[in-house]
């Protein structure tokens, strides 16, 4: 089964804004000019895999759930499939040129396109923006995230109501980026008269009966569908093209490739590569391995002295062969790890995966004293190289991921112990408490690479305070980081990433496998249905249409 | 018979509490909770820490015990952690889901099951009942969800003749005919369970009455097979088939979750399942009490209809 | 149980041939063990599926010896493969060939089907026995706890019961999932063999072992249970059937045996997606499911009206 619980293709944070480097479109225009011939009216269904649990904007955690909140709410900024960030609501998007930015980036403006309306009629402005932050920092509301809220002094609404200025408590490089593709503004003129506590339990969160995204709710039968019709008031005149957006739950992965071989439902998302079979074959359709901000990886548990020293890692690294997992497991060719996917800007190419050595991974074992005993098994001072190599339970790939690793381990003298656990008891007790030695799991990147697998290293974020569940701990390590953090120059900031790369090529606290694609498969009489590595399936529904 | 049906009402409600303590511990025994499984792995310890006094879970076990108990007893089962409704609504929204298909497959069970159980027996070491043999044991020999896949892709997929799942077609209004469309295949897999277990029981019990003493003297008498057959031996041979019937009606919490899963049929099956996993205490609370209720409720009804066909039977 | 998606341990039984006394009057043995085999190699059917599944226990038993490849080789150059020559069964997603893992799954589907089997039945006679035997608050307590068992859905328990599993090696899982199937199914021979012993110890042979002086336990286990045999036997083999099928849902959900461990449940289970293109994949561990359950199923009748001829509906 898949993990639901990835932030990465939603939260687009860490934008560099402010350095101004980045690509960005100053309205949404540009891509509308892509678009070609669209066709009004026209349902699509889509298969969505898990029922959404909370629909009111940032209150849930669910890939699926955001997904559909995507459909019903307009993001201030959002990021396209290519990761170029765009103004959503926002007339524009705030920069230290045009001055919506502070020099010492700690005042933030956002301005709102004049003449915004909730689907209901009323205006949509600033005041629901500052109603929508104030709401996600009270800590009565069961929320998702609240990363560059906590840093809020307070909000300045201009007369007007048309922008909203706020002052943070320490100067922000990524607070553009933060509110991208995840904070919709939520309507105050609804939901103010609820406390928090009454919002987790309102109605408003089952079925938002008013929003300003590109549809609407129609209908909503519990555990079968979501029916969308279009939002009368949307802000991009002549959309969206479809009469009706259907999104039809499906819990089984069978099920779903049954409904696609069916030619019952237009389009699903976030699929199991266990399918691939069968949804390589359906006529009609199109199979998109997407390419994803993901890395699959086998994080070393540095707390095990087997493991402390280098020359074992490497040679793990050199032993396992990756080719094969991403060959036999994912059905071809996807990239190899090199730890950084190549969709993060900052992306060294010049630093190469591993090759699979095994020749080599046994000179390293043999240099670190592990012998070959008679018994087919490494020992050193009387004790056995024996690991526990450990992964999420009910898993088919990663399962097989595991059959490679007990296969070539075992080549190489490792007493390999497969254990699997529920995911839910894998990232929440077993890896922070190290009860693993070899922990694979799938690492989500953000757009900024320190979010994503860096800060993942900092010896600030060991357990309880963060992800650095395999105790890495190097002082020349932070203070890359601190560097990398102390600047806004995108270019700077690009070759002390390279350095960092290389760090991880070398040090190895982490072995890495293969990115692993976002399967996607849509009919062909579907049009624009692109799914992004950040901004998730449905980011652009306004533009999809059937021919 | 009304103070019987009180009295057994009455000496079910220590046990269903019995059942609903040991449900209770029970899931909190299950290691990882609703905050540990809503949250990415990332979220930091004040969040989950918030969603956990959100949730009421940070008193102790107890009195959470004590106030879902006091809950219930006002009808009030709570709302769900996963998306904050009411329970009630919840189950009561996916309830008919369930009736529906449970019910016409036990109407099209019996149907099938009766003739066939009759014929079985009356042509008893026939051709007919060796293949009747062989064909019911087949039925209850194969893994459900292997037979309901094979179904979805003879007939679905490479036929286009039915539905791959879903009660309805979306995006176009409800009709009658869609909707009995769409129960075609959920229904084969679920009857054809019931139809191989019922016709061996009616089979069994129709050849025990054919033979008895009271039936040859019947024939004697000169009656014809077929009234003979029909009138004595059949309402008599019943009798042990509709308890087991009154009994298989308690399997609309849960019974049918194979089916429900590969034809995505929202109903109550799916829904223990999909809370179980999210660790929705509230959720399960409640359908596993309701559940162990209607078990209660489906002994008394087949205990009753017992009592009321075999005269021999009284209860005080 | 409920019959929903599984039929019930005990399927109705057959009511014994006309003329009986003509069928004894061709008597060559006088020993139980002798009665019963005679009556048995009347059900052709029967005795079909005994040595049917003679064969497959055989198989599975010397698995190691048979098997062409170690069932998890991977095959690089075949997955998916189709029937060959050097796949004979095919292979699976992984490359790997599909005879051997049929053969060595084999091995893990009976050692289920058998294990669980037997610790229920050791377990629901054992407690049926304490229930039958001394009444009063020694039954009523048991038979509580068998209606607090009993009032769960069977799945739903079976669920609530593997989540319990946190970390599973392969080998564990094994070892898991019996545990699991027992406790759902103890409670049914549990009852049988209580409903037994409170008609049976009433009869004036055990009230001469009382007046011997023979110990509680001598009484259930001489002259009691020896005597209850019958129906017990017969439950135990339709069980291991019943618990085949039980693991293989267990599959279905994603509960059961874990990789790299695979039973025959577990192998239809992770191949229903490719059941189009590559229809071995289920094809035979699914038959090899139907065959075995089949067998047991139709052994069980057999046995039933073998041993007891005269034995009462079940319930």
């Amino acid at each position: 089964m898949k993990p639901t619980r990835i932030l990465g293709p939603l939260a687009v944070a860490g934008l560099l804004v402010a350095g101004g480097v980045l690509p960005m479109a100053s309205h949404s225009s540009t891509h509308a000019a892509r678009l070609s011939g669209p066709v009004k009216g026209g349902t699509m269904i889509d298969g969505l895999y898990e029922e959404p649990d909370r629909l009111i904007p940032n209150t849930s955690s669910m890939t699926y759930a955001v997904n559909v909140d995507t459909t019903l709410f307009s993001p201030l900024f959002y990021t396209d499939n290519k990761g170029v960030l765009f103004a959503g609501l926002a007339a524009d998007i705030p920069t230290v040129a045009n001055g919506q930015i502070s020099k010492d980036l700690k005042t933030y403006t956002f301005k709102l396109r004049p003449g915004l309306l909730w689907s209901d009629g009323q205006p949509l402005d600033a005041r629901d923006v500052d109603y929508s932050w104030k709401t996600w920092v009270n800590k009565d509301l069961i929320i998702n995230t609240n990363v560059g809220l906590a840093q809020i002094k307070s909000t300045t609404v201009s007369a007007d109501n048309l922008s909203i200025t706020f002052h943070l408590s320490a100067p922000s490089i990524s607070f553009v980026a933060d509110w991208a593709d995840q904070y919709f503004p939520m309507p105050a003129h609804i939901l103010s008269s609820m406390t928090a506590k009454q919002l987790n339990t309102s109605k408003f969160t089952f079925q938002p009966t008013v929003d300003s995204g590109p549809f609407i709710i129609q209908s909503r039968k519990p555990g079968d569908n979501i029916t969308e019709v279009p939002n009368p008031h949307y802000y991009q005149p002549g959309k969206p093209y479809l009469s009706k957006l259907i999104f039809r739950i499906i819990p089984d992965q069978v099920a779903i490739t049954n409904a696609l071989s069916a030619h019952e439902i237009d389009a699903s998302w976030f699929l199991d590569v266990s399918q691939a079979n069968t949804l390589e074959h359906i006529s009609g359709y199109t199979y998109v391995p997407g390419l994803a901000p993901n890395v699959e990886q086998g994080l070393l548990n540095l707390k095990n002295p087997i493991l402390q020293d280098v020359r074992v890692r490497q040679a793990l690294e050199y032993g396992l062969n990756r080719q094969a997992m991403a060959a036999d497991v994912w059905h071809g060719a996807i990239p190899l790890a090199s730890d950084e996917m190549p969709s993060l800007f900052s992306f060294d190419p010049s630093i190469k995966p591993y090759p699979y050595d095994p020749v080599k991974a046994g000179q390293l074992l043999d240099a670190a004293g592990w012998k070959m005993g008679a018994d087919g098994r490494r020992h050193k001072n009387g004790k056995t190289l024996s690991l526990r190599y450990s992964t999420t339970a009910r898993n088919n790939w990663r399962a097989q991921d595991e059959l490679i690793a007990l296969t070539d381990y075992q080549q190489l003298g490792i007493d390999l112990r497969i254990i699997n656990y529920p995911a839910d008891t894998y990232f929440g007790s077993i890896l922070p408490s190290g009860q693993y030695d070899i922990g694979e799991f799938e690492n989500n990147a953000y757009y900024d690479p320190d979010i994503s697998i860096y800060n993942a290293f900092a010896s600030s974020q060991v357990p309880p305070h963060g992800g650095n569940w395999g105790w890495y701990i190097n002082p020349t390590y932070d203070k890359l980081i601190a560097q990398e953090e102390s600047t806004a120059d995108q270019s700077q900031r690009k070759v002390i990433f390279s350095k960092m790369q290389q760090v991880m090529h070398d040090q190895l606290p982490s072995l890495w496998y293969y990115d692993p694609p976002n399967i996607y498969e849509y009919s062909n009489s579907l049009h624009n249905y692109m799914p992004g590595p950040y901004s998730g399936e449905c980011w652009n529904t306004q533009d999809w249409y059937k021919s | 018979m009304g103070t019987y049906i009180a009295r057994r009402l009455l000496q079910a409600i220590p046990l269903l509490l019995v059942i609903s303590i040991a449900l209770f511990g029970l899931l909190h025994l299950i290691p990882g909770g609703p905050e540990q499984v809503a949250f990415s792995p990332r979220m930091s310890e004040q969040a989950r820490h918030d969603m956990v006094v959100a949730l009421g879970l940070d008193q102790p076990l107890p009195i959470q015990y004590v106030k879902w108990l006091w809950g219930m007893v006002h009808f009030d089962f709570g709302n769900t952690f996963k998306d904050g409704q009411p329970v009630i609504t919840t189950i009561g929204d996916r309830l008919p889901n369930s009736l529906e298909l449970l019910g016409i497959s036990f109407l099209v069970a019996l149907l099938v099951a009766i003739p066939l159980g009759i014929i079985a027996a009356v042509k008893q070491y026939s051709i007919i009942d060796y293949l009747f043999t062989v064909l019911s044991y087949t039925g209850i020999s194969m893994p459900v969800f292997w037979f309901a896949e094979m179904l979805v892709l003879f007939l679905s997929i490479q036929h286009n003749w039915f539905p791959t799942g879903d009660m309805q077609t979306e995006g176009q209004p409800s009709s009658f005919i869609d909707s009995v469309h769409h129960l075609v295949l959920p229904v084969m897999v679920l009857s054809f369970a019931f139809i191989a277990s019922w016709s061996r029981y009616l089979r069994s019990s129709m050849l025990e009455v054919l033979h008895q003493d009271y039936l040859r003297t019947a024939r004697a008498k000169g009656l014809r097979r077929v009234r003979v057959v029909l009138k004595h031996a059949f309402r008599n041979a019943l009798i042990p088939l509709v308890t087991v019937v009154a009994l298989d009606l308690s399997s609309i919490f849960g019974g049918a979750v194979i089916t429900e899963t590969i034809f995505s049929w929202p109903g109550l099956g799916r829904l223990f399942f999909d809370s179980l996993e999210s660790r929705d205490y509230p959720v399960l609370m409640a359908m596993m009490v309701l559940s162990a209720f209607s078990v209660v409720i489906c002994n008394i009804i087949a205990d009753i209809i017992y009592g009321f066909l075999d005269p021999r039977i009284r209860y005080s | 149980m409920n019959a929903s998606e599984m039929a019930p341990a005990l399927a109705p039984v057959d009511p014994p041939p006309q003329s009986l006394l003509e069928t004894q009057l061709d008597v060559r043995s006088h020993t139980l063990a002798g009665l019963t085999w005679q009556r048995f190699r009347k059900h052709k059917l029967a005795m079909v599926a005994a040595v049917l599944l003679l064969f497959l226990t055989m198989s599975a038993l010397l698995a190691p010896l048979i098997a062409p490849y170690n069932p998890n080789a991977m095959d690089f150059a075949a997955f998916n493969g189709a029937p060959s020559s050097a796949h004979w069964l095919g292979s699976d997603f992984s490359g790997r060939d599909m005879l051997s893992r049929v053969l060595f799954g084999g091995r893990i589907s009976l050692l289920i089907g058998f294990s669980s089997m037997i610790t229920a039945i050791t377990i629901g006679t054992f407690l049926g026995a304490l229930a039958g035997y001394f009444g009063g608050w020694v039954d009523n307590l048991i038979m509580r706890l068998t209606d607090v068992v009993l009032s769960f859905p069977l799945y739903l328990l079976l669920f609530v019961l593997s989540a319990f599993i946190a970390g599973v090696q392969g080998a564990q899982s094994i070892l898991m999932i019996v545990l699991i199937i027992m406790a759902v199914s103890w409670t049914y021979i549990a009852r049988l063999v209580r409903g037994e012993l409170l008609s049976l110890k009433e009869r004036e042979f055990i009230q001469a072992a009382h007046a011997m002086g023979v110990s509680p336990a001598g009484v259930i286990l001489r002259h009691l249970l020896p005597n209850a045999i019958a129906p017990i036997v017969v439950n135990a083999t339709l069980l291991v059937g019943n618990n085949i099928i039980l693991e293989s849902v267990l599959s279905f959900f994603g509960f059961g045996v874990q990789p790299p461990t695979s039973s025959w449940g577990s192998m239809l289970a992770d191949g229903l997606s490719s059941q189009a293109q590559a229809p071995w994949e289920t094809i035979y561990p699914g038959l090899m499911i139907l065959i075995t359950v089949l067998s047991v199923n139709l052994l069980g009748d057999g046995l039933r009206d073998a041993l007891d001829p005269f034995s009462d509906r079940g319930h």
